[in-house]
């Protein structure tokens, strides 16, 4: 058998949910922060990512230089994307309910505008030639560009996780997630962390629109569908928690794909399902010293 | 069956690893009136969600009545003539104060257009009980806070219970707010069991026929008021150790800064929570080199004070803070601590997740300041933070904790350092450690205003003392004074010696 056994359509398609689940952890990662440190339940996040992918679409020109280009242009929208949303929300501040309802308002003006700019149907995007074949894995084809999307996406979760846990930004990003009130007492800038965190989770998310535009191509309706895996994302890893928005990711994108193969007639019951067990299983071991 | 109204039977109840109660056994016989105290974090509250069913036991048996209720939902315990008040007033703001009690009737059909005059009759009968009889079309959210307290114990009340539960009931309530509440308390009939919680000591024992004492969680003793006034254990719990009765070993000489200048000044401050008053006209100054100590009672107001000043907590009107004579008042958190406030909490407040190393980077002084410190310094300071320095706050004992704690709070290199309850569940070891630290930063310069209750490490290292009772300053000595009238000081802190309130 050896590795050649390996290789089925199982395996391939759990592989689709690696790449599904790196990049639901792309955009996730940022909103799960946005919510632990500036208590922002983002309605708006999905409409990032959508800006990302027509971003990608616009600037496609079968080549590396539409791709680099379509990159550093996601740095700018999602740093103005995220300083945006920390303004309009910044009046708002220990108001959740109105913050959710003034992004959810963002997020309806943005689709409305995408889909004059773009038109309403569905565009997709080819990855640069150079990613834009398939290799063979034992009997089966699989497309170069996904391969390489999941080096990336290991990248970036490497680079997250050393940022967060390792850097002393990451220490006084956490401190604020912590205790928002002593990490003021012990003269850190709060504010300037929850603008600061607006801006990086957006410029993720728009990234993660440009990376993940040939996965998931532009069209109306995507930026409701990434909000919604990326707020189950979230709530399932525990809002602030790196570690927890990664497993939920990679859980999620296997149930997405793998889950949907197998069981084929659960399909629509079977993230539901899988959600309310994790959260039911992680309810029961809550964490130690936080009062239920 | 032994005639116990409630019976709780070894009852343990866990947050994580935390026990906030720990094998409690209590037995009430109907009629009675019971108390419990215990300093902050005993596991009071806890105690009674336990009984009100709020909360499940982790381990143990709630008898009542007969029955093993331990695993019955809250709903089934109030119609089993469970009643209770919550910490702060859970009222239907919105709806009179009629309306409120109307809701707690029992019997009324849920499909009835209009309440039936039978239950309108005891609804005005329980707000007649307590007095707001003629505020009974006045909504819930517009009457006074002592007001909503008593309206709260109406809809109680309305519910004909068996067993009242009630959660700090004097909570907020003036002198003579309080008196009406024990003569109302007094009042109820003879077979109504009344539990409840408090931290006004004289009210308790005005009230209360026996009081349980809980420290960490334990039980510590059971009795009278009077077998509980006199019991050591109890004065150990609420005095740190049997302070005073030996002075302090090395009473505080620091001749370098006798005259220091005051550097925090706190001018008719006041504060207060969902309405109720817990500060008013605080005037104290800490002057630099020297340590200034307010002790209190539990729920004195103490912490209030230290996060009212830290700018953790919104101050009242009127209230005038200055550092080296700047106006804090309009400052944020931050800048008061850029400015040069430290601040060592209650609880310490580590952030979780975060090693002892990350911790020590995270405060740096503002580059404005004249002193600035580096982390070596401090770890000098405290050596057993050198060894532990990939830990995280849950690894570290509670002396380790209060150490990084204070280390944290240094590293900012404060002209002011507010400590709040330092000492609070460390061994007398640690203490005595804790106690030569705070001397030394003292001598160092460093103004430090200590809230704490335990009177022996305050008389250890304070110049001045300042008492705080029943929301304000009522007495400022300096440490060398105390010697002369301990017995004063003692009964204000610990169970009061004479049973009704003076004032």
């Amino acid at each position: 058998m050896g590795l050649a056994g390996l290789v089925n359509p199982y395996t391939i398609t759990a592989l689709d949910g690696v790449a599904y689940g790196l990049l639901l952890f792309t955009i996730a990662a940022g909103l799960t922060l946005i919510v632990g440190v500036a208590g922002v339940l983002s309605m708006a996040h999905g409409t990032l990512y959508l800006a990302g992918a027509y971003l990608a679409w616009y600037l496609a020109d079968g080549g590396w230089a539409g791709l680099a280009l379509a990159l550093a242009g996601a740095v700018v929208v999602g740093a103005f994307g995220g300083a945006g949303l920390a303004a309009a929300v910044r009046p708002l501040t220990d108001r959740p309910l109105d913050q959710v309802l003034a992004t959810l308002g963002v997020a309806y003006i943005a689709a409305d505008q995408f889909s004059t700019v773009f038109g309403a149907e569905p565009r997709s995007v080819d990855p640069p030639r150079a990613l834009a074949g398939s290799v063979s894995l034992g009997d089966y084809q699989y497309p170069v560009y996904r391969l390489g999307f999941i080096a990336v996406g290991v990248l970036l979760v490497v680079g997250l996780f050393w940022f967060v846990e390792r850097s002393r930004v990451g220490a006084v990003v956490r401190a604020v997630v912590a205790d928002p009130g002593m990490a003021a007492a012990s003269g850190l800038r709060t504010g300037l962390v929850r603008t600061g965190v607006l801006v990086g989770g957006g410029v993720l998310a728009v990234t993660a629109g440009v990376l993940g535009a040939p996965v998931i191509g532009p069209s109306p309706g995507v930026d409701t569908t990434i909000l919604v895996y990326s707020l189950i994302v979230c709530v399932v890893g525990g809002l602030g928690s790196i570690r927890g928005a990664l497993l939920a990711a990679l859980g999620v994108g296997q149930i997405l794909t793998l889950g949907v193969a197998l069981v084929p007639g659960a399909a629509a019951f079977l993230l539901a399902a899988a959600m309310l067990a994790a959260l039911t299983i992680r309810q029961r071991t809550a964490l130690p010293g936080r009062p239920a | 069956m032994t005639g116990a109204l409630l019976r709780l039977v070894t009852v343990s109840r866990s947050y994580g690893a935390r026990r906030a109660v720990n094998e409690v056994s209590v037995e009430l016989p109907p009629g009675a009136r019971h108390a419990i105290i215990g300093p902050n974090g005993a596991g009071k509250s806890t105690l009674l969600h336990l009984v009100a069913g709020t909360l499940r036991p982790t381990s143990g048996r709630i008898h009542y009545a007969g029955h093993d209720i331990s695993g019955w939902p809250a709903h089934r315990r109030a119609r089993a003539g469970i009643a209770r008040t919550w910490q702060h007033p859970a009222l239907a703001r919105p709806l009179t104060a009629v309306q409120n009690v109307l809701l707690a009737v029992p019997g009324q059909r849920l499909a009835a257009l209009r309440p039936q005059r039978r239950a309108v009759t005891a609804a005005h009968a329980a707000l007649a009980q307590v007095g707001l009889a003629k505020l009974a079309e006045r909504p819930a959210g517009q009457l006074a806070y002592g007001d909503q307290r008593r309206l709260e114990i109406a809809v109680a009340l309305a519910a004909a219970p068996r067993l009242l539960l009630l959660d700090e009931p004097s909570a907020g309530l003036a002198a003579e707010e309080i008196t009406r509440l024990t003569e109302l308390i007094r009042a109820l009939p003879d077979d109504m069991t009344v539990l409840l919680v408090d931290h006004n000591l004289d009210f308790v024992a005005a009230v209360a026929t026996t009081v349980t004492v809980l420290h960490h969680g334990q039980h510590i003793a059971t009795g009278t008021p009077a077998e509980i006034r006199d019991h050591p254990d109890v004065r150990r719990v609420y005095l740190g150790t049997d302070a005073l009765t030996s002075p302090a070993p090395n009473s505080p000489a620091t001749p370098a800064a006798v005259a220091g200048t005051p550097v925090l000044r706190v001018r008719t401050l006041s504060a207060g929570y969902t309405g109720a008053p817990v500060l008013t006209d605080i005037t104290l100054d800490v002057r630099a080199g020297r340590v200034a100590a307010v002790v209190g009672r539990n729920g004195a107001g103490k912490t209030t004070l230290i996060n009212t000043i830290a700018g953790l907590h919104p101050a009242g009107p009127g209230t005038d803070i200055l550092l080296h004579g700047q106006p804090l008042t309009g400052c944020d958190t931050r800048r008061r601590a850029r400015a040069g406030l430290g601040m060592v909490p209650q609880g310490r407040r580590l952030f979780a997740g975060l090693t002892v190393d990350e911790h020590l980077t995270l405060p740096r002084p503002h580059p404005t300041r004249s002193r600035s410190v580096d982390a070596r310094q401090v770890l000098d300071l405290f050596p057993v933070l050198a060894e532990r320095r990939q830990h995280r706050p849950h690894q570290l004992s509670g002396g380790e904790q209060q150490m990084l704690a204070l280390a944290r709070a240094l590293l900012a290199a404060p002209d002011v350092l507010l400590l709040d309850e330092p000492a609070e569940g460390l061994a007398p070891a640690v203490v005595g450690q804790l106690a030569a630290i705070i001397t030394g930063l003292a001598a160092e310069g460093t103004a430090i205003l200590l809230a704490e209750q335990n009177l022996a490490l305050a008389c250890q290292v304070a110049h001045d003392i300042a008492v705080l009772d029943r929301a304000r300053i009522v007495r400022h000595v300096a440490t060398a004074d105390i010697r002369e009238y301990p017995t004063d000081l003692h009964d204000l802190l610990t169970v009061p010696t004479t049973a009704p309130t003076p004032s």
